[in-house]
């Protein structure tokens, strides 16, 4: 094994990290340009993002929206995970693949269909329950993809065992399909819920007249008026991102994040 | 066996599912657990879909079947440059980020003491807000263009600066596709070139790149779908400077209200992913779900 320092990663690290790193020096500006390197310190801006009534406003609606899409999204992921992994039936491949059909295609594109689909054939105006119904479109696969992964792992025999040992479905289920898909459960909502929370380009099509959610307020901000309090705000984003980063290395589901990226 | 015969019936590893009056209740069972799923997938993904496909395909003004909206397309210089950006883009962001990554992965297989650390940088950033991260890249991009001596630096509204700041967002994606296939590869082949006198080049390039082949190919196909089909990157980094695609559909719904182009701008979109894209679907539900 090499002993020498692998300058080369470590540069790439850096130019991965740099704009993370941009992005909090910028919050500790004195001054009232969002500019970097900062000319000054302070953590004004913090609380300056915290009384904004429109970041705050958006921050409920994106947390509100986040919720719902999570708990839907791993309800339905996980029955129809406990469908792929506890039973052998005809076209079981053709449904997982078009499962994971979502996550194939551009979520601008998803967002689009659900609109049309919302205005044309619904008659109805973009909504609160539109938007989650869509987060839940990308969220489902998502979900299902880690839940699946986890089941997949888990030893039929102990259930077999506890069956032959004369325990009831429901036992068996609630003492020991549950617990050991357990961990699955908990990376699949933090996945999902990290999803709908950051998403922006499904959002940007079904948000009802006069609400917007987190990512795109800031995004619409950052087009007229960039002082630090978007940094600030940005700031306990990446705060966000980090928590659920060190969560997800605890409970081993790190690996299923690479499907998404930034769309 | 009886009473619990209705839930074992179908179970994985029982051997072939049985015949008689327990197929109809193992065929339910699932059925009824899948039902959920297979709504939101019909519903809200597939028929919708057809919808978009459906009313690209009509004419807004008289409500009937035409190509009006592709005829638009491909005679507006507008769609012809967001087709040509989007296929820049895809491409030049996946090529670059290959070529970054490849070096990369070797490096983590290299360095296993390194590789932790390593994964974690590829990592962390892919649970950062979207929008956050197109930011610190601008301004990043500002700081170094402000403090670059030799003129100025197509970091920001270009189709250059959109790469490059892609390439940044996607490099993890590509990167841990690339090392799933290095790490497979067997050490001892590099030891037992180096010990046949190859050179570092020659090692990397005869034991090395073809190792990391299928990789490479698996990782290109989300790279390439990912970075076409994003909106973010071309709307911020190229700052209205940049029409690709994915800006385009939304630029028309929002702005001028014509679904109807919108529409067939994403017909044509997908007509250029979706084929890459099952072909990555088929590869990647045969080695992952069971």
């Amino acid at each position: 094994m090499s002993r020498r320092v692998p300058y080369a990663n470590l540069l790439i690290a850096i130019v991965l990290l740099a704009p993370l790193a941009a992005v909090i020096a910028t919050s500790l500006n004195a001054g009232n340009y969002a500019v970097f390197p900062p000319k000054g310190f302070s953590l004004d801006w913090f609380s300056e993002a915290l009384g904004n009534t429109r970041f705050l406003d958006a921050l409920r609606l994106s947390f509100v929206v986040a919720v719902a899409s999570t708990v839907i999204s791993i309800v339905v992921g996980f029955l129809a995970a406990y469908a792929m992994t506890r039973y052998e039936y005809r076209g079981q491949r053709l449904s997982q693949i078009t499962a994971l059909g979502p996550l194939t295609v551009p979520e601008i594109v998803v967002g689009l269909s659900v609109f049309v689909f919302v205005a044309l054939r619904l008659q109805q105006a973009p909504s609160i329950p539109a938007l989650v119904l869509g987060h839940c479109v990308v969220g489902i696969p998502i979900g299902l993809q880690v839940i699946v992964a986890t089941m997949a792992s888990q030893d039929v025999a102990l259930e077999q065992a506890a069956e032959t040992l004369g325990a009831s479905s429901w036992r068996v289920f609630r003492t020991i399909t549950l617990p050991l898909a357990t961990p699955g459960l908990i990376g699949a909502s933090l996945l999902v819920f990290i999803f709908s929370f950051d998403n922006i380009s499904i959002s940007l099509f079904l948000m009802p007249p006069g609400e917007s959610t987190l990512p795109v307020v800031m995004y619409q901000y950052l087009d007229f008026r960039p002082d630090p309090s978007i940094a600030a705000m940005s700031t306990l984003l990446v705060a966000l991102g980090l928590i659920v980063f060190f969560v997800l290395h605890r409970i081993g589901a790190l690996k299923h994040l690479t499907g998404s990226g930034l769309r | 066996m009886t009473s619990a015969t209705p839930r074992v019936a179908g179970r994985v590893r029982r051997g072939p599912t049985r015949v008689g009056s327990t197929t109809s209740v193992s065929w339910a069972l699932p059925a009824a657990l899948l039902a959920p799923m297979a709504l939101f997938v019909l519903g809200l993904f597939v028929l919708p879909f057809v919808m978009v496909v459906t009313t690209a395909f009509t004419d807004a003004a008289t409500d009937s079947w035409s190509l009006t909206n592709f005829q638009e397309f491909f005679s507006r210089s507008v769609g012809w440059t967001a087709l040509r950006n989007t296929l820049i883009i895809g491409v030049g962001t996946t090529v670059v980020a290959a070529a970054v990554a490849v070096p990369y992965a070797y490096g983590m297989v290299r360095h296993p003491r390194w590789r932790a650390l390593f994964i974690a940088v590829l990592f962390a950033p892919l649970l950062i807000n979207g929008v956050v991260r197109v930011f610190g890249y601008q301004l990043l991009a500002r700081f170094v263009d402000r403090v670059w001596p030799w003129g100025d630096l197509p970091l920001l509204y270009s189709l250059t600066g959109v790469v490059i700041s892609l390439v940044v967002f996607m490099f993890p994606q590509m990167t841990v596709a690339v090392f799933a296939s290095l790490d497979r590869m067997d050490r001892r082949l590099v030891d037992a070139a180096q010990t046949l006198g190859a050179g570092n080049w020659q090692v990397f390039r005869t034991v090395v790149l073809p190792a990391a082949r299928p990789g490479i190919v698996a990782g290109s196909i989300i790279t390439f779908g990912a970075s076409a089909g994003s909106y973010l990157a071309p709307a911020m980094v190229g700052g209205g400077r940049v029409p690709a695609m994915p800006t385009l559909i939304y630029g028309s719904v929002s702005g001028a209200g014509s679904w109807n182009f919108g529409a067939a701008v994403a017909v044509v979109l997908m007509a250029i992913i979706l084929p890459l894209m099952i072909l990555s679907l088929a590869q990647s539900t045969r080695r992952s779900v069971p």
